[in-house]
């Protein structure tokens, strides 16, 4: 019985160290703000030739970036789990560039 | 005689010491079971990212073909309903926006928070699939259908894509429905930051097909 109330009353600090690391509501609405906003500039600058394209590309690399950060708490984790992901993603991105080349 | 009076006071002393010693035993104890909890969140979300990591490379190679096969027919390109896919997209970041709003109610407590979050990742994500369904309808009837090499890569990409967030939506119900029996709560809602992680990562990689299928 001790047993299950320790292990509850740690498994809570835990969880409370855990979720303070967290971000709140506020940035939560703040990021869907600026998603939202990056989507509608995306619509706009479709209509610029050439620097166009390069935007589109930036500006959905900076909405997948605030959504890893922010919703998906890659901010407030341990450092490897970005690498785990930001390292495979480098070089799905390199080897995008090099086949536009090939196209 | 005082070798006497030592000696019992020691004697009278050893329960408490070895009741003491038992709690010490006890608690170090838990200090390990808490330890391998922790060790074994850390390894589930480690091994979440991993395979989300996976994921991404399974997905570049469906973009790369889709680039190959854009550039070779511009024509069927031009007949993609952009307007639909922005509302879609909306919809996706909403979806996102409800996952991390759900989570942040569990971890407060707030259980009402979680199940209308939970709620509306179903319906948002319903709706998404939806409409992915009507725009593959009307793609049909102009004439692009799997039979076509872009039709091929345009169908491979956005049609893996939907089956992830199918998934994500049986999920979500499966979640939902735990939610819903009080198995969440502030001290244990890992299963619904897991479930949010895949969502997150549906999301993610929308945003990149929104990009390059639909804008570029």
């Amino acid at each position: 019985m001790a047993d299950s109330k320790q292990l509850a009353s740690g498994a809570a600090s835990h969880a409370e160290t855990h979720s303070a690391k967290h971000a709140t509501p506020g940035t939560y609405v703040a990021v869907l703000g600026a998603l939202a906003v990056l989507t509608l500039i995306e619509l706009t600058v479709v209509y610029i030739p050439f620097l166009g394209q390069f935007l589109l590309v930036a500006i959905a690399i900076a909405k997948a970036w605030l959504v890893l950060q922010f919703y998906m708490h890659l901010r407030y984790e341990r450092k490897i789990l970005t690498w785990i992901f930001l390292l495979p993603a480098i070089a799905v991105g390199i080897l995008t560039v090099i086949m536009q080349f090939f196209v | 005689m005082q070798q006497e009076t030592t000696l019992s006071k020691v004697a009278s002393h050893a329960p408490v010491v070895a009741e003491h010693g038992a709690d010490h035993a006890e608690q170090h104890a838990d200090h390990l079971k808490m330890a391998s909890f922790t060790y074994s969140i850390e390894n589930s979300k480690m091994a979440m990212w991993l395979f989300l990591a996976s994921e991404m490379f399974l997905f570049s190679v469906l973009i790369i073909a889709y680039i190959i096969a854009r550039y070779a027919h511009p024509e069927e390109h031009a007949q993609l309903n952009v307007p639909l896919t922005s509302i879609n997209t909306f919809i996706l970041l909403l979806s996102s926006f409800s996952v991390v709003w759900a989570l942040s109610g569990v971890q407060t407590g707030n259980q009402t928070r979680l199940l209308r979050g939970l709620a509306g990742v179903i319906g948002l994500g319903s709706l998404f699939f939806l409409l992915m369904m009507y725009e593959y309808s009307e793609l049909s009837h102009h004439g692009i259908t799997l039979a076509h090499p872009f039709g091929m890569a345009f169908y491979a990409l956005t049609g893996l894509h939907g089956a992830h967030v199918l998934i994500g939506l049986v999920w979500a119900v499966y979640v939902f429905n735990r939610a819903f029996n009080g198995v969440y709560t502030k001290d244990n809602y890992w299963g619904v930051e897991f479930w949010g992680l895949y969502w997150h990562f549906v999301d993610v990689v929308w945003i990149f097909i929104f990009t390059v299928v639909y804008l570029l």
